[in-house]
């Protein structure tokens, strides 16, 4: 055991250590006081000097120095008159299991850094989803840390962080432990098509990724499927918040959608006259669907600029999702090229589709047997903003709110997590924390953290990149963790898997 | 296939499944014998795949019947090469048009197939190109169908002229994607679905398709096959004793060389189902002109008593045992992988069918016996085991 400080002081949420000489500690660093029948752990906040040389003698020495008279000048024994003090706080009290420190270590205590037998009790749940190796400050211990996938799904993920600080490799790296898994089916609205490895490495490369990956595109590789969503298959309901609609253009669409059923949109293309809709309204809505989802009339034919919307095609393809969905499989959709709007229709159709059937379940007693579902969102403001929801709920929302007893969960990734209102990130009880430097983002944070992350602020502050906290209501202190490099660890964990030999009979 | 033989066309094309079982009942088999060799010897090939109905892993199909018996051309023909499947083309003499397809299969070996298709020599050959292939591509699938298995389009080659398909109900062109997929759909119907979309008006029949050095055009041709007559009674709040009265006196009614289909759904007041005697109104259906009367009666219920069914109204038979085996298979414990997953579905699939299998005329006993546990223990793959 090697001693690297000592308890000086402090008190509870406060403690004071100092470094012996010789020994890092650094920011972030879990430390570990031996205590009777078990150790406390001490997680280190801020760190500071200590000095036993007044200020007045510190300031005139250095002023010596600097000025030329006082070369050679060196204090007297350094080590044992100026110092680093650590400010930490207990996160962990050890006495045969993990639990809350509800004592202060002994006074006078040595310190020393925490182990991997420490943390032994952060064992792999079932159902497991791997996030990184604990971290200790910037130094790697050799303890993997999981959530289990089906506790942590339905009760929502917060992935808040700065541009460039490691979100979609952490996501990138969630998805490779889920993959093949079969117990939870994640759907991936993926705006940037960085997912699936079109051009690298990604979950394709997943030994089990021909049995658990899904892959739908409006320009698919060989194998994958097309993104083609028939217009027929859209409801109302599904543009709910997520195309910002006045009320006459609602009542319109809703006349529309009585008079035609399925053929709504099409009719309202046509221009098709319905009574009580003003033709100042049915224009708008034709610009509306023009505009924001770019379907349109040539030549008497519907054609959508952004290749997703058919009238022939794509009747199966919301289903079809929803059931990959519920059979546990990870289904990335590539939205980089079909715009904000349409992205968002999209995941709203399958969304409202995946709740209203784990809803029906619930109401038929079999949901138990369901594996629960979660939808990964990016730029979560954009649905779950406070100023979008202020114009209505839309099926995020609810899914933020009430999913959760429908075994339906959100994976929302935001760099602006003070616009998502209170309540919503309050029911989001896994944040996994990634670096930022926007004081306003750390606060809306801490405030809403499943554990007491107040003195927190400088720690995320300082994080870097592929380093993170997870704060959960399923672990006893917020985890420091280490993300592995998303290429590395597949070439880490990738091995082949032996394709069974293929008789070909004509 | 008279219109075909009218029509003089050069060739006929079928995307599988021209029967129901790999063996099917010979008095049928006979009369298809018959007609295909009567238009055989007018000058008109076929070339055939497998659909996922008329192929057994197992035992020989009547479909290699007729290829041994020069009826047929399986345009199927392949070979593994470093784990490629390499597809050679079938020429026609006539049209030189080239063929080369895949046939159905059930479970993901379709699919299997397509992945490890070796598309680039496909692709390159010149020439008029068409693909026979038997299931359904997934975004064409009719939104009934969400749940059965599909080839994304994205696993077809490219540069072909003309895909035709088999295994989807209802006719379709989809040309969304720079390729030409149809199928023609069902002539008659598998099930009451798509009995019940024929008498609501769905044109039954074939496409015939002009070409030359590109495709010309793609004509489909209506085919009745009879009349039908849809009849939809609502039982609610009615006795069973009502019920009855009323659909015997629309039973009474002529119904001359229609096909009847009965939909009657609804809560009754009173009495039960089973009070309701549909022999007897399939009876006064058929002596009033009726060829064939279905009913339904799946969404009939009663206050009274309430049975609890399958769920199995518009799926078909091996759709249901497909589900079964699925829902059911967790609940057996094994450690033999090809007796779990995917692969026990396949396998208690194959099964099923060697056992459905019933025993056939002048055949005894005991060959019916041997027969049958042969063909069990092959799909089993077990005879190595037994023999120890």
């Amino acid at each position: 055991m090697t001693v690297c400080g000592q308890i000086v002081a402090g008190e509870v949420g406060q403690i004071l250590i100092r470094e012996k000489s010789g020994e890092k500690i650094e920011l972030g660093d879990l430390l570990v006081v031996e205590s009777s029948g078990g150790f406390l752990i001490i997680q280190v906040y801020d760190l500071l000097y200590g000095s036993q040389i007044s200020k007045l003698a510190r300031e005139q020495m250095a002023g010596l120095k600097l000025e030329g008279y006082g070369v050679g000048l060196e204090f007297f024994e350094p080590q044992l008159r100026n110092y680093v003090l650590a400010q930490g706080k207990v996160i962990l009290q050890f006495a045969g299991k993990p639990q809350s420190a509800k004592v202060l270590p002994d006074f006078f205590g040595t310190v020393r850094h925490v182990e991997a037998k420490d943390l032994s009790f952060l064992s792999k749940p079932p159902n497991p989803i791997y996030l990184g190796n604990v971290r200790s400050g910037s130094k790697i211990i050799p303890v993997p840390v999981f959530l289990n996938g089906s506790e942590a799904l339905v009760h929502h993920i917060l992935i808040p962080s700065a541009t460039g600080r490691g979100k979609s490799n952490l996501v990138k790296v969630m998805l490779w432990s889920i993959l093949g898994q079969s117990k939870f089916g994640i759907l991936v609205l993926d705006a940037h098509d960085e997912y699936f490895g079109r051009n690298g490495l990604g979950l394709k490369d997943h030994p089990k990724s021909r049995q658990g990956l899904l892959y739908y595109s409006i320009n698919p590789l060989p194998g994958t499927s097309t993104l083609a969503i028939n217009i027929k298959t859209i409801e109302p309901e599904y543009l709910d918040g997520i195309i910002p609609l006045t009320d006459a253009q609602h009542q319109a669409v809703r006349r529309y959608h009585s008079e035609y059923k399925e053929d709504w949109i099409e009719n309202i293309l046509r221009g098709t006259h319905v009574n009580g809709v003003k033709d100042i309204t049915l224009t708008v809505l034709q610009r509306v669907i023009r505009t924001k989802l770019s379907i349109s009339i040539e030549n008497d034919e519907i054609t959508s600029t952004n290749r997703v919307f058919s009238a022939a095609a794509g009747q199966c393809t919301v289903k079809e999702i929803v059931g990959a969905l519920e059979d546990g499989k990870v289904v990335v959709v590539d939205t980089s090229k079909i715009g904000d709007e349409a992205e968002l229709l999209i995941g709203s159709m399958i969304a409202t589709d995946a709740l209203t059937r784990y809803q029906k379940h619930k109401a038929e007693g079999n949901l138990a047997d369901k594996l629960p579902i979660s939808i990964i969102i990016e730029e979560a403001p954009r649905v779950l903003g406070q100023e979008r929801l202020e114009a209505g709920d839309n099926i995020y929302s609810r899914i933020a709110r009430e999913g959760r007893k429908f075994k339906v969960g959100l994976i929302a990734i935001t760099q602006l997590t003070s616009v998502i209102p209170r309540d919503i990130l309050t029911n989001m009880n896994t944040k996994i924390i990634l670096g930022n430097e926007m004081a306003t983002e750390r606060h809306a944070l801490i405030d809403s953290a499943a554990q007491d992350l107040s003195d927190d602020d400088r720690m995320i502050a300082s994080l870097d990149k592929g380093e993170a906290i997870v704060t959960t209501i399923f672990t006893k202190f917020a985890v420091p963790i280490q993300i592995p490099l998303f290429d590395d660890y597949v070439k880490e964990q990738k091995s082949p898997e032996k394709q069974p030999d293929l008789q070909y009979t004509g | 296939m008279d219109i075909c033989v009218q029509r003089k066309v050069d060739f006929i094309i079928i995307g599988g499944d021209l029967f129901d079982s790999n063996i099917p009942d010979m008095a049928l088999a006979n009369k298809v014998v018959q007609k295909v060799s009567n238009v055989r010897s007018s000058g008109i090939n076929f070339y055939v795949v497998y659909g996922s109905h008329d192929f057994s892993p197992t035992q020989t199909s009547i479909v290699d019947l007729l290829e041994s018996a020069g009826l047929f051309t399986k345009v199927t023909k392949g070979k593994m090469i470093n784990g490629k499947l390499q597809l050679e083309f079938k020429t026609d003499e006539k049209t030189k048009a080239k063929l080369c397809g895949i046939s159905g299969r059930k479970l993901g070996i379709e699919k299997e197939y397509y992945n490890i298709l070796d598309r680039e020599p496909l692709e390159k050959e010149q020439g008029f190109k068409i693909f026979v292939l038997h299931g359904a591509v997934s975004e064409y699938k009719p939104e009934y169908t969400a749940e059965s298995e599909s080839i994304p389009i994205s696993s077809l080659p490219r540069n072909f002229n003309y895909f035709a398909g088999g295994h989807v109900h209802e006719k379709l062109i989809g040309k969304e994607y720079g390729q030409v997929v149809v199928y023609p759909g069902t002539l008659f119907g598998a099930d009451y679905r798509d009995l019940e979309a024929t008498a609501k008006g769905q044109e039954r029949g074939f496409f015939i398709v002009n070409f030359s050095t590109g495709l010309d055009n793609v004509v489909f041709v209506p085919v009745s096959v009879c009349e039908y007559e849809l009849v939809e009674y609502d039982a609610n709040g009615k006795t069973s004793a009502k019920v009855q009265e009323d659909l015997l006196q629309v039973g009474n009614a002529r119904h001359s060389e229609k096909l009847v289909l009965l939909k009657v759904s609804g809560q009754m007041s009173a009495g039960k189902t089973s009070e309701v005697d549909f022999q007897r109104i399939r009876k006064a259906f058929k002596e009033n002109g009726a060829v064939e009367v279905l009913p339904n009666y799946y969404k009939l219920t009663s206050r009274e008593y309430a049975a609890i069914r399958v769920a199995t109204v518009g799926e078909e038979v091996h759709k249901i045992e497909e589900r079964l085996f699925k829902e059911n298979i967790g609940t057996i414990s094994v450690t033999n992988p090809k007796l779990k997953g995917d692969a026990g579905v396949r396998l208690s699939q194959d099964l099923l069918k060697v056992l459905k299998q019933s025993k056939k005329e002048n055949e005894t006993k005991g060959s019916y016996e041997t027969r049958i546990t042969d063909a069990a223990i092959e799909t089993l793959d077990v005879k190595e085991a037994l023999a120890e």
